[in-house]
């Protein structure tokens, strides 16, 4: 593959960055700042209490996505170091300075089943797959630089894999006003509950490693549990409130995750992997020293939980455009959620009602790095044809991203 | 319409600019620290109690033994030197004539004997009338039956010989010295009693041969075989050239299957082949005398163990490869106040045994190996070293518990004919000064525990040497020179541990 095709228009394919909500249309031109901003069917995933008034229909199949991204190397310096066949020092330092505790790899996805909303009514299907894959720091080091230190410990915090899948089934209703005195500026309510589906899960149970090289002999410790599961039932909710406190000024919240969970029933099984030498010499290499074993048992019912996760959204709106800024915040992580904090801006202006133009920003954190979204899109009614990139890592999509999406978008609204 | 155009050909822009190489394994350079050994050698694996022993106080000893034997006795011969004439003959008579019979001169006192050869004569002179009845027997020498030897008078005349072979002469057992043979006369003939009828006569002046005795063997010497078997001590790696052994004692095993008491008279002695230095010394007690052997019992062989440690250490001390009991032999000085036995098969055989104990003083000398060790590099450790191998290091804690310290090194080349005074004819010389445990104990910090570390590096040129098919490896070894005697005892205390790392430094390729 020498350049990326540039996917017709038709093909619809969308890329999207790895968030709670959607991974669905405009939210990544807006780097995920588009809780007050989302409509229709949307509104079922960012904000339940904006159903109001509208309708839309998604078409089915056309708007998936997924999205690769990691926190250590970009494309330009992979290329570099394809074409030079070597790793220097100092592209060994600039892979480690990239990445804090851990070389992490994410995956997700997501495809539209069916999606249709009437006034304040929606109903909405997707199927969805994320996957994260965490190697730690310490192991990068082994592997570029060999065992400098004496010992190296690893654990479940910084080495780990997790992926699930799932179809949700969703409704929602919103746009309920609060019943408060006038002098209070509206309050819309808004809910939705999501029947979720279980695909397949699979994640780190337990994870302990230990590398020990010095004058007492080489000590190797790996003691892996994979806990997966496949057929499972769940169920998720989300409340939302939404209001404009002062005028063109729309603020937002949303809990999501209410009662989150699938459990996994119809095939549960823990796979074991341990490995362990003691006090090994290179002179004693026709001995058996190395003990492993690996073996699989059935393990009972248990459940994913998916933590609780909070948004906050602002959304200013100007004559010709609009701003907005999403706080998001995970309390447990999982492969939809992350107790790190986020930060998303957004930025639409609107040279012409129907070509608005998108902006949006998130600064990094220890798992992904920074991200600029661009986008644009051709409103002619009853159509909305939008186009979007995103950046991980550069401000302009290219070779020196770590990361990249593009979106498109197409969607009625009557 | 035109802004959508623009904005639709950025994005178009933005993409394509996007290339990604194909994925190929890159190289990189990592350092790896590989343990490579934890061993504890021991003094005690040394022994093989074969010609590495230990001994009082575990001391370990340098053990050669050896074994000498003598010939069979053989049969003794003695001449009793008998000639008597002119016995006269009587007519009616009837009696007995003693004639001394001695082997003194023969250097034997007999009390028995089994004639194993020899003839008697008798002879019958001027016989005027033949008797009718002529009878003469020897009661002291007898047949396998018993029965003693006899003559009836047929007519002979002149001298006969008759064949002793197989008589006994003496009384088994009687532990009585024979001095005399009794003659019984018997003869009767048709004269008057009284009537001289002749004369006759008894000779036994050839040898006679015994194949047993008993009595007394005085001044009979037995030599030891010339083929009695040598100690060869084969010293390691020259060694012999830097240490100077201080004590040593040998042990000696006699077994008499002779009934006879007998002096040892012999040397010991000891030569180094190697510089032509002889040393012998008298193997005799603290007292100066020749050790005893006790004489065999009728029970059987008696076996007798001599302890010598006289200037056996001054033998040592010229480093001998080969040591050896000469001029050996036993004397029998038995007079027959004691009654002895011996058989003509009888044998005296022994084993000696020289102790060394690893006791010496050490001098500064280098000890090289005789041949240098082959190693062979097989064809992929020689790829990986010409193609990913950068440098190496060998760390190394050692841990000597023993007293003495050495320099260890190695020569290494590319043929077998390395001599470490021509630096052209090998490629790399590595070594190490390892102190004893004495200097360990002194100057080394207490958090050291006695570990003494050395680090040796190998460059990238040097690891290079290793892309050789063949490479020949000459160890050799000085000792550190001591003022003192050491002794090197083989407890579970005395050890050498060596504990090792290597550093090694190479390219990941695919």
């Amino acid at each position: 593959m020498k350049h990326l095709i540039l996917i017709p228009l038709l093909a619809l394919i969308i890329l999207s960055p790895l968030a709670a909500g959607s991974n669905l249309g405009l939210p990544l031109a807006f780097s995920d700042s588009y809780m007050m901003r989302a409509k229709g069917s949307e509104a079922n995933y960012w904000n339940p209490a904006l159903l109001q008034k509208s309708g839309d229909i998604w078409f089915p199949a056309v708007n998936s996505g997924v999205i690769v991204t990691n926190n250590a190397i970009s494309i330009d310096h992979y290329n570099s170091i394809m074409k030079s066949r070597f790793i220097s020092p100092a592209d060994k330092e600039k892979l480690l300075d990239g990445m804090k505790d851990s070389f992490v790899v994410s995956l997700s996805g997501q495809s539209s089943i069916v999606g249709f909303s009437i006034e304040d009514v929606a109903f909405s299907s997707s199927i969805h797959y994320h996957a994260k894959l965490a190697l730690s720091r310490k192991y990068l080091e082994l592997l570029l630089y060999g065992n400098k230190e004496e010992e190296y410990l690893f654990s479940k915090k910084d080495t780990y894999v997790a992926s699930l899948a799932f179809v949700d089934i969703t409704v929602g209703k919103g746009g309920i006003r609060l019943p408060l005195p006038e002098s209070i500026p509206d309050i819309l309510v808004g809910a939705s509950g999501s029947l979720l589906i279980g695909i397949e899960e699979l994640h780190t149970s337990k994870y302990e490693g230990l590398l020990r090289a010095n004058m007492d002999g080489l000590t190797l410790d790996q003691d892996l549990t994979l806990l997966s599961g496949g057929g499972g039932i769940g169920f998720k909710g989300m409340v939302g409130l939404a209001s404009e406190p002062v005028k063109n000024l729309h603020a937002g919240i949303t809990l999501d995750n209410i009662f989150g969970g699938i459990r996994w029933g119809l095939v549960s099984q823990k796979h074991h992997y341990e490995a362990s030498a003691d006090s090994v010499y290179l002179a004693n290499l026709d001995e058996d020293l190395l003990d492993y074993d690996s073996y699989t048992e059935k393990a009972g019912n248990y459940k994913t939980d998916l933590p609780l996760e909070l948004r906050l959204g602002l959304l200013y709106k100007l004559n010709k455009g609009s701003l907005s800024v999403d706080y998001l915040q995970g309390f447990g992580d999982s492969p939809l959620t992350s107790k790190t904090g986020r930060v998303n801006f957004g930025v639409e202006l609107l040279p012409l009602p129907s070509i608005p133009l998108r902006f949006g920003y998130t600064p990094g954190t220890s798992s992904h790095p920074w991200r600029a979204a661009y986008g644009v899109s051709l409103r002619i009614k009853p159509f909305d044809l939008g186009l979007g990139v995103q950046s991980y890592g550069n401000l302009i999509p290219g070779s020196s991203s770590k990361g990249m999406g593009i979106s498109l978008n197409l969607k009625t609204i009557y | 319409m035109r802004r959508l155009y623009l904005v639709l050909a950025l994005f178009v822009l933005l993409l394509s600019s996007c290339e990604i190489q194909n994925p190929v394994l890159p190289e990189w350079d990592v350092e790896l620290n590989i343990p490579l050994m934890n061993t504890k050698f021991y003094v005690s694996d040394l022994v093989d109690s074969v010609n590495v022993v230990l001994t009082d106080g575990e001391v370990l000893t340098l053990r050669g033994t050896g074994s000498v034997s003598t010939p069979p006795l053989g049969a003794i011969t003695i001449n009793p030197d008998i000639m008597i004439s002119y016995i006269p003959i009587i007519s009616g008579f009837e009696g007995i004539q003693k004639i001394p019979f001695s082997a003194e001169e023969s250097g034997v006192c007999l009390s028995y004997g089994l004639i194993e050869s020899g003839l008697l004569g008798v002879n019958f002179d001027n016989i005027v009338v033949p008797p009718s009845i002529l009878k003469l027997s020897i009661l002291e020498l007898q047949n396998s039956d018993g029965e003693p030897f006899k003559i009836n008078y047929q007519g002979e005349t002149g001298w006969n010989n008759y064949d002793l072979h197989d008589y006994r002469i003496g009384t088994e057992n009687s532990g009585v010295l024979l001095d005399s043979l009794t003659i019984k006369i018997s003869c009767q003939s048709s004269l008057p009693d009284e009537t001289p009828l002749g004369s006759f006569g008894f000779r036994a002046n050839t040898p006679l041969s015994l194949s047993s005795i008993q009595g007394g063997l005085n001044n009979y010497e037995l030599a030891l075989e010339q083929n009695t078997s040598a100690i060869n001590i084969d010293y390691p790696f020259g060694i012999e050239n830097a240490i100077e052994l201080q004590h040593a004692s040998l042990m000696i095993s006699i077994t008499n299957q002779l009934g006879f008491e007998c002096e040892f008279i012999g040397e010991l002695y000891a030569e180094n082949t190697r510089n032509g230095t002889k040393e012998s010394i008298p193997i005799v007690d603290n007292d100066g005398n020749n050790y005893l052997i006790a004489a065999a019992t009728t029970n059987g062989p008696v076996t007798t163990d001599l302890l010598f440690e006289n200037n056996i250490s001054r033998l040592m001390q010229i480093m001998p490869d080969v040591i050896q009991i000469q001029k050996a032999r036993f004397v029998i000085k038995c007079s027959g106040a004691s009654i002895g036995f011996a058989n003509s098969s009888d044998i005296i055989t022994g084993n000696y045994q020289v102790d060394a104990p690893f006791t010496f003083i050490l001098h500064n000398s280098e000890i090289k190996m005789q041949d240098p060790i082959k190693i062979e590099i097989s064809e992929d450790n020689r790829n990986f070293i010409r193609n990913n191998a950068r440098y190496a290091n060998l760390d190394l804690r050692i841990n000597n518990r023993l007293p003495i310290g050495f320099k260890a090194g190695v020569y290494i080349g590319k043929d077998k004919d390395i001599s470490p005074d021509n630096p052209s004819s090998w490629l790399m010389h590595k070594e190490i000064a390892l102190h004893s445990k004495q200097w360990a104990d002194e100057h080394l910090p207490s958090s050291a525990e006695g570990y003494q570390e050395f680090s040796i590096l190998m460059d990238e040129t040097e690891i290079q040497f290793f892309d050789n098919p063949e490479l020949f490896l000459l160890w050799s070894f000085s000792f550190d020179e001591s003022s003192e005697v050491v002794s090197i005892t083989a407890s579970p205390a005395d050890y050498i541990q060596i504990i090792s790392m290597i550093p090694l430094g190479f390219r990941i390729k695919e």
